[in-house]
């Protein structure tokens, strides 16, 4: 979750803009954040500022090719740059003073006009007044008012030296801002609705920017409802999407849409959630997990298509456990409904996080399969590296250097992007991800005592620390692990698990535990008619597949190994385990225990 | 279709497990399945949170994972049985189908002479049996 864009994280929060006064403008400013609901004040100083509330470029005629789905500034912008309202604030001196100063006020507010019309950004004024028996004419207010063209409750008369008025005025300003902000959102949402409803757009690009737009906007009334339903209207619109749209190369058009779904998704499901509608939220997820689960993409960079997966679960997981706090508890909610069962464990965090996981080493292994796939892996890093994301979601540009400035290129072959997103994937160590991906759901699980889920997390980390050779971590799970299914009788994968802790032991050149995962290996009541087929070695873990040969196996090697045959079970550091006379072994082994009788066994016949 | 099922005995030990999957998977399959048994113990502790009522032996979905769905069902004689399917998309009726089928091979198991209560199912026939059982899930809907 922390990689998104912080204003996509956060719902929106209404933005002001005071222009005038700057002395006062702390005053304001504090007093409008303590609001509930807050709003943040953008504040220029003078009036010679007011050039950047103007729009940045004349508007482009309404049907057009856009160039992509969403621009990626276009929530920032509203957030901090563009305000619903525009405070012009006067001091009554100026306001009530000679015929120049009273100019003055005039043009400053005419320009001010001029700028805020071009974005139909609300007026209010302010003047404020030294003390309280400044008196200002009423016909300059009656024209000040006119000239502005705004209804006399916007016309706001603040005394900063006196307490009592301050509050006062303070409070009635926060309300003007609020009510006139609400109704610039409104309209703003109103303005492009009808353009959806109108449907004067020629591309589905633009549909679905203009749901999104609507829905911010809806965001910032908090109308969640609202914002909620649009959000859906562009998910689904952007899902048709697939397969129609021919505007970039294959993969870059899969990446962006992906993209954009993913941002949609994060909304949905941080409304539903923060909503307390936790069952919505988790059929919604199950809905999109089953909806782009099988766009993989092209076989290059399908690394990228589980990685997004894995980031799917990771943000969902994270967006459930902040929002467990108004999920009171589990067992009071009605479980799905009868079509579409829905399961206690997809309430709780630690489910996603497992599975995050899961398809994070299926990243990892695509990857390591593409980047040897590649020829030209080594010179990867070259080309690669003046690739930025461009203006749009989910697109990548080129920058190129133009004399003193940038310019951005769109990347036009899919070969390009694949160069730099193999270059990007090769940065990052997925393992340490991964394992605390696991670490986390191991927690969760053994928070709430479900104890073969949390085992099977700790089975996960403990392959993860032992293919990256931290064998004491490794050990220490394993051997949790071990005890479980040791208690439950479950032979095939205790097998798997000891085949690991004796590879474990060997490496580590620890003689006793090699014997005693050795011997309970080779007591394992394997391949009994228990319908176990040969797995193949592969996921077998370092002891193999368990049957009855490889069971043999080992028995022998514990016999040359007791029997004194040195060099057997070496590794590369030298650390060759031996059993020899002045090194006498001792191990401890319970009279119920099935190693008793191999150990018996090797004793009678070594 | 179905990838595995499984019997588990009162000590959560596993008395029959068996995949039917090509794909060199079958390891994981047993992890799934001894991983739904927390799911099944939740449900039976706690059976009001399920939708089915207390009597029902049939569990229902005990938990979606990567590609699979597991599915749960628990005898009068507190005897799990376990199906993990690849199904998309699976009716309930066809599970309880098949439960209600698998039970009556197993009870038939359990009641040869030599076997021993607790130990494993090492019985061919009823191996045979749950292969055909197995092959034949999803095909009749009415059963």
């Amino acid at each position: 979750m922390e990689e998104y864009a912080e204003e996509l994280r956060t719902p929106p929060v209404t933005l002001i803009s005071l222009v005038g006064c700057p002395e006062i403008h702390p005053l304001i400013s504090t007093h409008l954040h303590s609001q509930q609901p807050p709003i943040n004040t953008l504040a220029l100083p003078d009036f010679s500022n007011i050039s950047v509330l103007a729009p940045s470029h004349k508007d482009t005629p309404i049907p057009y090719s856009p160039l992509g789905i969403l621009k990626r500034d276009w929530l920032l912008k509203h957030r901090t740059r563009v305000p619903a309202v525009a405070a012009a604030l006067f001091s009554s001196h100026h306001v009530s003073g000679d015929p120049a100063q009273w100019l003055h006020v005039c043009s400053d507010l005419e320009n001010l006009k001029a700028v805020i019309r071009g974005r139909n950004i609300k007026l209010l004024l302010i003047v404020v007044q030294s003390t309280s028996t400044d008196d200002i004419s009423e016909d300059r207010m009656i024209a000040l008012r006119k000239r502005a063209e705004v209804d006399s409750k916007y016309i706001i008369m603040i005394i900063p030296n006196d307490a009592s008025e301050l509050k006062e005025s303070l409070n009635r300003l926060g309300g003007a801002f609020a009510e006139l902000a609400t109704t610039y959102y409104k309209d703003e949402g109103r303005r492009i609705k009808t353009r959806i409803e109108k449907k004067s757009f020629n591309s589905i690009e633009l549909n679905i920017r203009y749901c999104f737009k609507v829905a911010v906007y809806a965001e910032f009334r908090r109308d969640w409802a609202e914002a909620l339903r649009f959000y859906e209207d562009a998910y689904h619109t952007l899902r048709e999407m697939i397969g129609t749209s021919t505007r970039l190369p294959v993969i870059q058009r899969l990446v962006e849409i992906k993209t954009v779904a993913e941002q949609l998704h994060f909304k949905i499901s941080t409304l539903l959630l923060h909503g307390g509608k936790v069952i919505e939220a988790v059929t919604w997820f199950r809905q999109h997990n089953a909806s782009y689960k099988r766009l993989v993409g092209a076989p290059e960079v399908i690394f990228l298509h589980w990685e997004w997966m894995s980031r799917q679960f990771l943000v969902f997981a994270e967006l459930l456990e902040t929002s467990s706090a108004t999920i009171q508890s589990i067992s009071s909610l009605v479980l799905g409904t009868a079509d579409r069962p829905l399961t206690e464990w997809e309430f709780r965090p630690a489910y996603y996080y497992q599975l995050a996981a899961h398809y994070l080493k299926e990243k990892r292994s695509c990857l390591e399969l593409a980047l040897s796939m590649s020829e030209t892996a080594n010179e990867i890093d070259v080309s690669a590296e003046s690739v930025i994301p461009s203006v749009y979601v989910g697109q990548f540009a080129r920058l190129l250097e133009q004399g003193d400035g940038f310019a951005m290129q769109p990347l036009t072959n899919d070969e390009e992007y694949i160069r730099y997103a193999l270059a990007e994937g090769k940065r990052f160590q997925d393992s340490f991800e991964i394992i605390a991906l696991l670490k986390k759901s191991f927690e969760s699980y053994s928070n709430l005592k479900v104890q073969r889920m949390e085992s099977f997390c700790g089975f996960q980390m403990a392959i993860e620390y032992f293919a990256a050779g931290d064998l004491t971590n490794a050990k220490h799970f394993f051997d949790c692990v071990a005890s479980l299914y040791r208690q439950e009788g479950w032979v095939t994968l205790l097998w798997e698990v000891l085949g690991y802790l004796r590879e474990c032991s060997r490496r580590h050149g620890s003689v006793k535990d090699f014997i005693e995962y050795s011997l309970e290996m080779a007591a394992l009541p394997v391949s009994s008619g228990t319908g176990i087929q040969s797995f193949r070695f592969k996921e077998c873990g370092p002891a193999g597949p368990a049957n009855l040969s490889r069971r043999e196996i080992i028995h022998k090697e514990i016999f040359r190994l007791v029997g004194g045959e040195p060099g057997l079970a070496s590794d590369e550091d030298n650390n060759s385990l031996k059993v020899t006379g002045d090194q006498p072994l001792h191990l401890e082994i319970d009279l119920v225990s099935p190693l008793r009788v191999v150990l018996l066994a090797v004793s009678c016949f070594s | 279709m179905i990838v595995c099922v499984a019997v588990v005995g009162h000590q959560n030990n596993p008395l029959y497990i068996q995949s039917f999957t090509e794909a060199d998977d079958a390891l994981k399959l047993h992890h799934i399945v001894h991983c739904s048994l927390d799911v099944v113990d939740e449900r039976v502790n706690n059976p009001k949170k399920a939708g089915p009522t207390l009597n029902e032996t049939f569990l229902g979905l005990l938990y979606p994972t990567e590609n699979y769905k597991v599915y749960g069902y628990l005898t009068n004689t507190k005897v799990k049985f376990i199906l993990v399917t690849t199904d998309l998309d699976v009716r309930d009726a066809d599970v309880r189908n098949f439960f209600r089928r698998f039970h009556a091979a197993y009870v038939d198991a359990v009641s040869n002479p030599f076997h021993v209560p607790g130990k494993k199912i090492t019985s061919r026939t009823f191996a045979e049996r749950v292969s055909t059982i197995v092959k034949s899930f999803g095909l009749s809907s009415a059963g």
